[in-house]
């Protein structure tokens, strides 16, 4: 899983805009990227484990969010939670030149990574 | 009835206190010598989950609590339970908390003295209020009996009498003469329209009061004919009030928009439409609620508003993000938008005909 999602992600990112992305596998593991030096490598982890957190908000909704979107005066965090619990947050400059529509296509690809169990991983 | 035992006064006291509460119990049902049943709960959740079981004569909220505290709590059964008796009773009383819950509708702000007098002062403040006299008239609730059925069998029995209607955000008067409505005013509006507005809300209560003649009459017309007009109008969503006040209807144009004051650059990630609105709850900075829509579970949808920012302070310091706007969550089906502003928070759930995909 890990090596498909970092062959994923390397040919995917970075998006123009794009400051930051983590990752977590569905092991648990976390890694990150920062693509600038705007954000630092601490604080993308401590927000990405606030975060991937958030999902559980939700839960208690007792709604299953599979995408999050934060949004700030000068940054947008998209989150993307597999049923594997794989967890992918983009850490985006938050500028009206945003590729949105291509966000949301890494987005996509990355919920549908096969998983471990599955043919073709 | 002759021969039926009296009712026993029904009180509500919510504190988070559990030695205050429970010598409350004990020292109030000895006082009143079984004539009062009292309820205890320990926070707002306890005490709504109660109030949906019973009614009470006499809520009695303690200012200093956690989560939700006693002022807000006013606020909120003020939305919820309008014309429910609600007294403070606190251990700091100041004068501008005293004033804040008296302008919310406090019946009574009562000082927590823990002596043998203090306690009987309480005691004796608040029998004189279970025990006063009820206002003439009935009330009800519209969820449980139409306001066209009250309306036909006041007209039908050729009744006089003046229903009054209100809801968190409207009021409003019916008149009825005889059996023939003859006025009806809400807001700035009046005759067949504020009748057609008032017989379109979705909810709300009604109080069913002896009749007063209006200043004018406005409205001629045969009353089943007035029914049917309004109903119809209903059918079609065309309810005047919906459309002469904002705050009622269910803002559709918010999903995907954006909604006010200053806003980050970039627009949302595109919405498909239709989008169907299920769900909005607008609540104050200070945790009152102003206006709410199909909330399922307020409880929970206030206590999910509250942890939403406190993660977004959070993030705000953790990241050079800047003031925090709004979170989006996509389910499978829906799509929740949080907005966080000093003075406001909104919280909309809306489904689209396409799934929900942000």
């Amino acid at each position: 899983m890990r090596k498909a999602c970092e062959e994923f992600l390397m040919a995917r990112l970075p998006v123009p805009g794009l400051a930051a992305c983590a990752l977590r596998l569905p092991d648990g593991a976390v890694t990150h990227r920062c693509f600038n030096r705007w954000l630092s490598s601490a604080q993308v982890q401590q927000a990405f484990a606030e975060l991937a957190l958030s999902f559980e908000l939700l839960q208690q909704q007792e709604m299953a969010a599979a995408q999050t979107v934060w949004l700030f005066e000068h940054l947008r965090v998209v989150l993307c939670l597999r049923p594997d619990h794989g967890c992918l947050a983009l850490f985006l400059e938050n500028r009206a030149d945003l590729p949105l529509a291509e966000v949301q296509a890494v987005l996509d690809e990355f919920a549908e990574l096969p998983t471990p169990d599955q043919p073709g991983f | 009835m002759p021969g039926q035992t009296p009712r026993r006064k029904q009180f509500l006291f919510v504190d988070d206190d559990l030695n205050f509460l429970s010598g409350i119990v004990q020292l109030f049902s000895e006082m009143s010598k079984g004539s009062w049943e009292i309820f205890t709960a320990e926070n707002h959740s306890q005490a709504l989950a109660l109030l949906r079981q019973r009614s009470m004569d006499v809520v009695v909220l303690d200012l200093d609590m956690p989560v939700m505290d006693g002022l807000q709590f006013l606020r909120l059964l003020a939305r919820t339970h309008p014309g429910q008796q609600v007294v403070i009773l606190t251990g700091r009383a100041t004068e501008e908390s005293r004033k804040l819950c008296v302008e919310n509708g406090a019946a009574l702000f009562l000082e927590k003295l823990i002596t043998p007098d203090g306690f009987t002062a309480v005691f004796d403040a608040l029998e004189v209020l279970a025990n006063a006299a009820p206002q003439e008239g009935f009330r009800g609730m519209m969820r449980r009996v139409g306001l066209q059925e009250v309306l036909q069998m006041e007209c039908l029995g050729r009744k006089s009498s003046l229903l009054e209607v209100f809801t968190g955000k409207v009021r409003g008067r019916i008149f009825i003469s005889e059996g023939q409505i003859i006025h009806a005013e809400s807001g700035s509006l009046q005759g067949e329209m504020a009748l057609y507005g008032l017989l379109g809300l979705r909810g709300g209560e009604f109080n069913l009061r002896p009749f007063a003649e209006p200043t004018r009459r406005t409205i001629s017309g045969q009353y089943e004919f007035l029914l049917m007009e309004a109903a119809r109008l209903n059918d079609e969503g065309a309810t005047p009030l919906d459309t002469a006040s904002a705050a009622t209807a269910p803002p559709e144009s918010l999903a995907g928009s954006e909604e006010s004051g200053t806003r980050p650059t970039a627009p949302l990630l595109p919405v498909s439409p239709p989008v169907h609105i299920d769900e909005v709850l607008l609540i104050s900075g200070s945790g009152e609620v102003l206006y709410e829509w199909q909330t399922r579970s307020l409880e929970r949808r206030l206590n999910f508003l509250q942890q939403l920012e406190r993660k977004a302070d959070l993030l705000s310091k953790l990241l050079p993000a800047g003031r925090f706007d709004r979170a989006e969550f996509s389910t499978s089906r829906d799509r929740i938008i949080c907005q966080v502003q000093p003075e406001m928070r909104l919280f909309v759930r809306s489904t689209s005909a396409s799934g929900a995909t942000a």
